[in-house]
């Protein structure tokens, strides 16, 4: 293998891992309760920005600052539910989307006034450090974001399939009425899934900052991506959104150095409208395509 | 079926006419432009209550329609040469084709994935437009765009533009209405109340959805070509998905499923950032703050809100 | 007399679950035939296959000489099959009267222009709503005809259904349990209106779980029982059918006769 495709493979790998964790949170939302949320790439961008603030503005050691703003990550998860989701529970699904839009607009343009227009480059706990990987220099920083994209998507699993209370979301995402009358509290969870959606959009934002810029407008290209990765992975579908994260990555990568930059995501988008009118269960996904 | 009759409706409709046509009097040049963005804007949001309104199709492509019917116009009318008077129509069509083309295939889904497939179509326009430098011009857009005239007098000012505008939402309206009020109109509206029970009185779905995607890609087709016209030039910004957005929420705020909400609302959507351009930043955090108030308090538009009020002073519509 | 409806072994089955399992029925012209079966007996099942709202899983449907079989519900329903639906599905942002209308949707020119230019269509569309007015007269609903539909009690929902059936003027109204959630002076009516209809040629299949409306208005009745056909015949010959008896009453009647 060329230096280069080795290359293009590592960070196609990253970028794609940052998708499948936009994709996960967007899912579990979803899933959970309901709610097709719009707004799931300005949570990114948030995500991005408090490191901007706690790693740059307020100078903490990353050690420090990546768990601060995933705190408040998990807090403003919980800002979401309140202010957003239950006043928007159980409407149309226009309402919701159009509704999640809305804030999405005022998210970003708050973000704007408090961070202003001019991007921040954060820095990586790894510098610019480079790593030799089968003779090709690898940034470090992609190889961190893989790794701990993968550590994330374990802990989700486990927390998921390995505790009671992932037992009792799940619960409540497959039948929220039965779910209630078992005597699960069915608002307990849904804070809990709106925090967890927080937690891995803020990791999202966190790592695609060293990567690109933390700018106030990286919250939609980031959520559109994310978008046809669930699509083509499967809409429901936890390891659908996982891969479908890493082909979308790596499409983009590998189709900007091949096909053509201009176009590459152009070409992913075409793949998301092909997978929808051809599979729109997705790779992973059931039969769904026709449920509203 | 036959359109409610009400001798106080004609009357405020002819009241409305006259000061519509007096208006430009009293308006200063960036205002009539406003004005003449928001009558464009109606034409597009009239279109998006038929997929959307009445037939439930929840597409957020409209600014796509509107950019194929802007950009067909423009390359008709400066590469090809043609004037604005048969550019526009061919742009139409044009428009109604692609916006039946694009829907036959996606019109089996339904809810959430029918936005997501048109979202893909709203974005991939604006990649095509971006990256397409030969025939679209790249981010650079097309430019030179004549302004429309008919033979012996050209429509150049905003101020006259407006009159041209104005004739063409009042046709776009009138036959907006005779479809809402013929078959066609009613099946559209039976599809979204109960798609089943519409098949089995012998409508074909299908068939029905296709033609209300393709109406509102004709009537978006129609706007952008006389959006084209105004601003002599076009570029791909002003198609992209967050136009798209706000066409639904002006349809949604008007009042969905009526031809007067879907004018009420593209009128005071385009008018809004305006009264709030003293807030400066803060403009469009309160905008979208008020968009969710009236999503959550007002799920019916703010026509509901006059219908109210109407029934209340006592001279109710039907 | 010739046959008008003929369903030769036709099945439907959700995965393992046979709803439908080869019934053949043969429906002949101008009579009321009803198919009645114990709840979950597979009735609706039965409906929803002929009338092209769900793929079937084996057998044929020949209606009017023509094979229909997995038609699209919307090419049943132009070919003069019309039916009604178990609750009522109505389509509650429009009137009485407009309700009626979409009815006839197949009779009028299909193509947008047609609708924006009037013509054919405007003409059409005023005959075809002054028969509507003439069938709202005749069910009673004339007085709502301008009404959103939501606003009408739901016996009377019920006939809007019937009339939207009815304007196309059908060759054969299936009717999915009319009397359901009707009080008796309802059920009064709608024996009336059948019978009326019946006199005009009209071919019923009428699926019903009101025994006392069923006995007094079939010519013929088919029995299904777990998705099965287990008895055919005159009102009289299946009300003494024992097979028929057990399907109804259970173990209790067999533990009685024995």
């Amino acid at each position: 293998m060329s230096q280069q495709l080795i290359q293009l493979i590592v960070s196609g790998l990253a970028v794609g891992a940052v998708y499948a964790l936009v994709g996960l949170a967007f899912i579990m939302v979803n899933e959970a309760t309901g709610v097709v949320n719009f707004a799931t790439g300005q949570m990114v961008a948030i995500g991005c920005f408090l490191s901007v603030t706690t790693g740059i503005q307020m100078g903490l050691p990353l050690a420090a600052a990546y768990p601060l703003a995933l705190a408040g990550m998990a807090l403003f998860g919980m800002v979401f539910y309140a202010v957003v989701f239950r006043p928007l529970q159980d409407r149309p699904v226009v309402t919701v989307i159009i509704g999640t839009v809305m804030i999405g607009i005022v998210i970003q343009n708050s973000a704007l006034i408090t961070w202003g227009s001019v991007p921040f480059r954060p820095r990586s706990p790894f510098g610019r450090q480079v790593v030799d990987v089968f003779g090709a220099a690898i940034s470090a920083h992609a190889l961190f974001v893989i790794a701990v994209s993968f550590l994330m998507i374990g802990l989700l699993y486990a927390f998921i399939y390995r505790t009671t209370i992932g037992a009792r979301m799940r619960a409540v995402a497959q039948d929220r009425d039965a779910a209630r009358l078992m005597g699960i509290g069915v608002d307990r969870m849904f804070v809990l899934t709106w925090v967890i959606a927080g937690l891995l959009t803020g990791t999202a934002g966190l790592l695609v900052g060293p990567m690109w810029f933390a700018d106030v407008n990286m919250g939609d290209p980031i959520a559109l991506k994310a978008f046809a990765a669930i699509i083509i992975g499967g809409f429901s579908s936890v390891p659908g959104a996982i891969v479908g994260g890493i082909l979308v990555g790596l499409a983009e990568m590998l189709g900007a150095a091949y096909v053509s930059s201009a176009y590459k995501d152009g070409l992913v988008f075409l793949v998301m409208i092909l997978f929808l009118l051809v599979r729109p269960q997705g790779i992973f996904g059931e039969r769904i395509g026709q449920r509203a | 079926m036959r359109p409610p009759r009400n001798r106080l409706a004609v009357a405020a409709a002819l009241v409305a006419f006259l000061l519509a046509l007096a208006l430009p009097a009293f308006v200063s040049g960036y205002g009539i432009r406003i004005l003449n963005l928001a009558l464009i804007s109606a034409i597009a949001v009239i279109g998006l209550n038929f997929a959307f309104g009445y037939a439930g199709l929840i597409t957020l492509a409209q600014a796509g329609f509107v950019g194929c019917g802007a950009y067909l116009t423009a390359i008709l009318s400066t590469t090809a040469g043609l004037p604005p008077l048969l550019s526009i129509p061919l742009a139409v069509v044009g428009t109604t084709a692609i916006g039946a083309a694009v829907g036959l295939p996606m019109l089996r889904l339904k809810g959430h994935y029918l936005a997501l497939a048109t979202l893909g179509f709203n974005v991939s326009f604006v990649i095509v437009a971006t990256n397409w430098k030969s025939v679209m011009g790249g981010t650079d857009g097309i430019s030179g765009i004549p302004s429309f005239a008919v033979p012996g007098f050209a429509f150049a000012t905003d101020h006259r533009y407006y009159y041209v505008l104005w004739l063409a939402l009042a046709l776009a309206t009138g036959i907006a209405w005779r479809i809402r009020y013929s078959h066609i109109g009613l099946a559209m509206i039976a599809v979204r109340d109960d798609e089943i029970a519409t098949g089995a009185a012998s409508v074909g779905v299908t068939r029905i959805k296709v033609q209300a995607f393709s109406l509102s890609a004709a009537y978006a087709g129609l706007a952008g070509a006389l959006f084209a016209h105004m601003t002599n030039f076009v570029a791909p910004d002003d198609f992209a998905l967050s136009h798209s957005i706000i066409y639904l929420a002006m349809l949604i705020i008007g009042g969905e499923g009526s031809i007067l909400g879907a004018i009420a609302g593209a009128v005071i959507v385009t008018f809004m950032p305006e009264l709030m351009r003293d807030l400066g930043q803060a403009y469009m955090i309160i905008f979208g703050s008020l968009m969710l108030l009236i999503l959550i308090f007002l799920p019916k538009g703010l026509l509901s809100l006059a219908a109210m009020a109407a029934r209340r002073i006592g001279i109710s519509g039907r | 007399m010739t046959t008008i409806l003929a369903v030769d072994g036709l099945s439907k089955s959700f995965g393992g679950v046979h709803a439908v399992q080869s019934v053949s029925l043969a429906v002949p012209q101008g009579m009321i035939f009803s198919v009645i079966g114990p709840n979950g007996a597979g009735k609706t099942t039965l409906i929803n296959v002929l009338t092209g709202i769900l793929p079937s899983s084996g057998g044929t449907v020949r209606f009017a000489d023509r094979t229909i079989t997995d038609a699209p519900a919307h090419v049943i329903a132009a070919a003069g099959m019309v039916r009604t639906f178990q609750n009522g599905r109505l389509f509650h942002r429009l009137t009485v009267i407009e309700n009626v209308l979409v009815g006839a949707h197949h009779r009028l020119p299909q193509s947008v222009w047609s609708a924006i230019t009037g013509g054919v269509a405007a003409r059409r569309t005023a005959e075809i709503r002054s028969r509507a007015r003439g069938l709202l007269e005749t069910l009673g609903l004339i007085d709502d005809a301008d009404r959103l539909v939501g606003a009408l009690p739901y016996g009377r929902q019920r006939m809007v259904e019937i009339a939207r059936a009815l304007v196309s003027e059908p060759k054969l109204l299936l009717l999915d349990e009319p009397a359901a959630g009707l009080n008796s002076g309802e059920v009064e009516r709608l024996r009336e209106v059948l019978l009326g209809l019946r006199r005009d040629g009209l071919t019923i299949l009428l699926v019903e779980h009101n025994m006392g409306l069923v006995m007094r208005v079939a010519d013929r009745i088919a029995v299904i029982h777990f998705g099965e056909k287990i008895a055919e015949g005159t009102p009289a010959e299946v009300r003494g059918d024992p097979k028929v008896l057990e399907a109804y009453l259970g173990h209790g009647y067999r533990h009685a006769g024995d």
